[in-house]
């Protein structure tokens, strides 16, 4: 028999409720809103660029960011800088190449703005494949993750914990499609920025908000001393840290559930905005996580340093527990169960916006595109599309299960942004910027990033069997640095070496319509209410092909 | 074409009456494409520099990335907060430029490119 809970702490549990009572109103509210294809994928195009800027914060802040980065600082002091800093970075290619020209080019999909000149059905297909590798990993390391942390937070055990989540997360993205879940992400970075502010002037003022002396306690409480000031504590080799920094660095701009957020505006000027809203809340969220995770070293005591854990993923639910009074205190329990709820949110909004962008895959390209070549109505794209979210949401619950705690959630994210910086971000970029590109350097491009990648991870050492891979010391746990380079030199090859020439026509117009929005997919009308099923159901014009 | 991109009744039939080409060698959207790539290029360069480098340093340099400043404030620090800087002026940099150059010659590149629409007899 399934034990269901530990010990359950009631703080917690209560405002979780709170947490997914406000978010399941939010889901009803927007259920009535959410009938049509573009109102499903890409909430009307009527999100602002000001609200886009918080959902992105919310859709790429992951629980990985929050407790993740901040327990890797509490254990390796600032060599853990540098996973945090390539996540913000990274957001200048994102910015400079990708936001406004997805807006202008791209219906729903990644694939729509491949297949605008390469021949569609195999650019589809190999895009798709790509999202759904990048979509699956970074789900089930979520799942398992989330498991883990409700676990620990509220005495909920695992396998109900991860079917919890797995369940709002349909919930959201069944009912309330994209409008749901941009809403989640909105109020879960709402409650990240408040809860890092929070920790962060409560850490500050045990150190007379001197954070040098925040440094000095830090560094007398670590084991290693002075060496929690330099690098080389949590990363094996330069190699190793440069690989694990550019797949971060390069990963952002091919991360699907990112990109699909600039197709919920209403144009090139709100895409290129929610950036500048994004980087401002996620850079200001990076300064305030590194000095609580510093602080955790500096100001946690022996017994809450040893309870957060290998890997340090409870450091931040530790500190708050002391910041607000201690164990058994009320002030600590609240600011701990408020931590633990924001824990929570953060998760459901990163996860919902994964499945969303899986089920724009598999319903817009494979069947929408492919199998049925544009010839069904869009109430079925729609229904294909929650089947496939379905599907998507239950096999992540199920491998997460199955996988259970066994998996290495840091190894699956650095996965999933290995194959987003070298399958999808190199076809991407060279779709939009170069003239000769054709469909077979996409495909090979893809396939070379995806397979060099799956290949080179099995031969690191936390997934080769025994201890020492073949590869020695260029056995990297993230190979970016020899993928990223694989997948251009595919997209290179494929395309130089194949006697099939670019679609110049389509490259201009590509080109064109990426440069000056013309032609661009236009918003919604304002949000209204459902309109009548049967219009809807409405056959397509004969001959419309 | 055999694609499924212009068969959806939500799609603008105006896309398919565009003369691309044509616009692709108006004067208007070289200059817009022009104006653009001057904007993009320094930016993505100091970019790379900036980012790259740091990720180099932490890299390959661990006795500049181990410096301590003064007693408690290491140059790592520093370091990582200068990304974060680095990210910020890059993208109020560009967001000025795309409102106040960019956006002009865009608008003035779409409504050329209408206007030969409309004045086609096709």
């Amino acid at each position: 028999m399934i034990v269901f809970a530990a010990e359950l702490k009631a703080l917690p549990l209560a405002v979780f409720g709170i947490v997914l009572a406000v978010t399941l109103g939010v889901t009803y509210w927007a259920a009535k809103r959410t009938s049509s294809a573009s109102e499903f994928y890409a909430a009307g195009r009527g999100i602002t660029g000001f609200q886009n800027g918080w959902a992105i914060a919310g859709d790429y802040m992951s629980a990985s960011s929050f407790l993740g980065f901040a327990g890797l600082i509490f254990l390796f002091g600032v060599d853990a800088f540098v996973g945090l800093m390539a996540a913000i970075v990274a957001f200048v290619p994102v910015l400079l190449f990708l936001a406004e020209r997805m807006r202008n080019s791209g219906k729903f999909t990644l694939a729509d703005v491949l297949s605008f000149r390469l021949r569609e059905r195999p650019a589809r297909v190999v895009a798709a494949m790509g999202t759904l590798a990048i979509v699956i990993i970074y789900l089930v390391a979520q799942m398992v993750g989330a498991g883990a942390l409700i676990q620990a937070l509220t005495g909920v055990t695992f396998t109900p914990a991860v079917i919890i989540v797995g369940g709002f997360m349909l919930t959201y993205v069944l009912f309330g499609g994209m409008l749901a879940t941009t809403w989640v992400q909105i109020i879960k970075a709402t409650l990240l920025m408040a809860a890092g502010t929070l920790l962060t002037v409560l850490v500050l003022a045990q150190v007379g908000f001197n954070p040098l002396e925040l440094f000095r306690q830090a560094r007398d409480a670590h084991p290693e001393g002075a060496a929690f000031l330099e690098p080389g504590l949590q990363f094996d080799s330069g190699i190793a840290l440069l690989s694990f920094g550019l797949a971060f660095v390069f990963g952002t701009a091919g991360l699907p559930h990112i990109l699909i957020r600039f197709f919920t505006v209403p144009d090139a000027k709100a895409a290129r905005g929610s950036v500048g809203w994004a980087v401002f809340l996620i850079g200001s969220f990076y300064l305030m996580v590194m000095i609580v995770g510093v602080g955790a070293r500096a100001l946690l005591s022996e017994e809450g340093a040893k309870a957060s854990g290998e890997t340090g993923n409870l450091a931040i639910p530790e500190l708050s527990l002391d910041l607000g009074g201690g164990e058994g205190s009320v002030g600590g329990d609240i600011l701990l169960a408020v931590i633990a709820a924001v824990a929570l949110a953060t998760i459901l909004a990163v996860v919902a916006g994964l499945v969303i962008s899986a089920s724009g895959a598999i319903a817009h390209d494979l069947w929408s595109n492919v199998v049925r070549k544009g010839r069904d109505s869009e109430k079925e794209e729609v229904w294909v599309a929650k089947v496939a979210a379905a599907t998507i949401g239950v096999l992540a619950i199920v491998i997460a299960l199955a996988g259970g705690a066994e998996f290495n959630v840091s190894v699956l994210v650095g996965l999933a942004f290995c194959f987003a910086s070298s399958v999808t971000f190199p076809a991407l970029l060279l779709a939009l910027w170069w003239r000769e590109f054709n469909t077979m350097g996409a495909v090979v491009g893809m396939l070379s990033g995806l397979i060099s990648s799956v290949v080179l991870i099995g031969f690191s050492n936390p997934v080769w069997p025994g201890d020492t891979s073949p590869l020695g010391s260029l056995a990297l746990d993230n190979p970016a640095i020899f993928t990223i380079p694989i997948g251009f030199l595919g997209c290179y090859l494929g395309t130089k070496l194949s006697s099939e020439k670019g679609n110049e026509r389509q490259y201009e117009e590509l080109y064109v319509r990426s440069e000056t929005a013309l032609g661009a997919e236009p918003a919604a009308e304002p949000v209204r209410e459902r309109p009548p099923r049967r219009e809807e159901a409405a056959p397509e014009p004969v001959g419309t092909r | 074409m055999g694609s499924g991109r212009f068969t959806r009744a939500d799609q603008p039939a105006k896309a398919q009456t565009f003369d691309w080409l044509a616009i692709e060698r108006s004067p208007e959207f070289k200059e817009l494409v022009a104006t653009r790539r001057k904007i993009i290029t320094p930016l993505t360069v100091i970019w790379l520099v900036v980012s790259i480098g740091y990720l180099i340093l932490a890299a390959f340099a661990p006795s500049v990335m181990g410096w301590q400043i003064a007693d408690g404030l290491p140059f790592a620090w520093l370091a990582a907060i200068s990304q974060v800087m680095l990210t910020w002026a890059v993208t109020w940099s560009y967001l000025r430029k795309a409102d106040r150059v960019i956006e002009p010659l865009e608008k003035r590149a779409a409504e050329v490119a209408e206007r030969k629409v409309e004045g086609s007899p096709a």
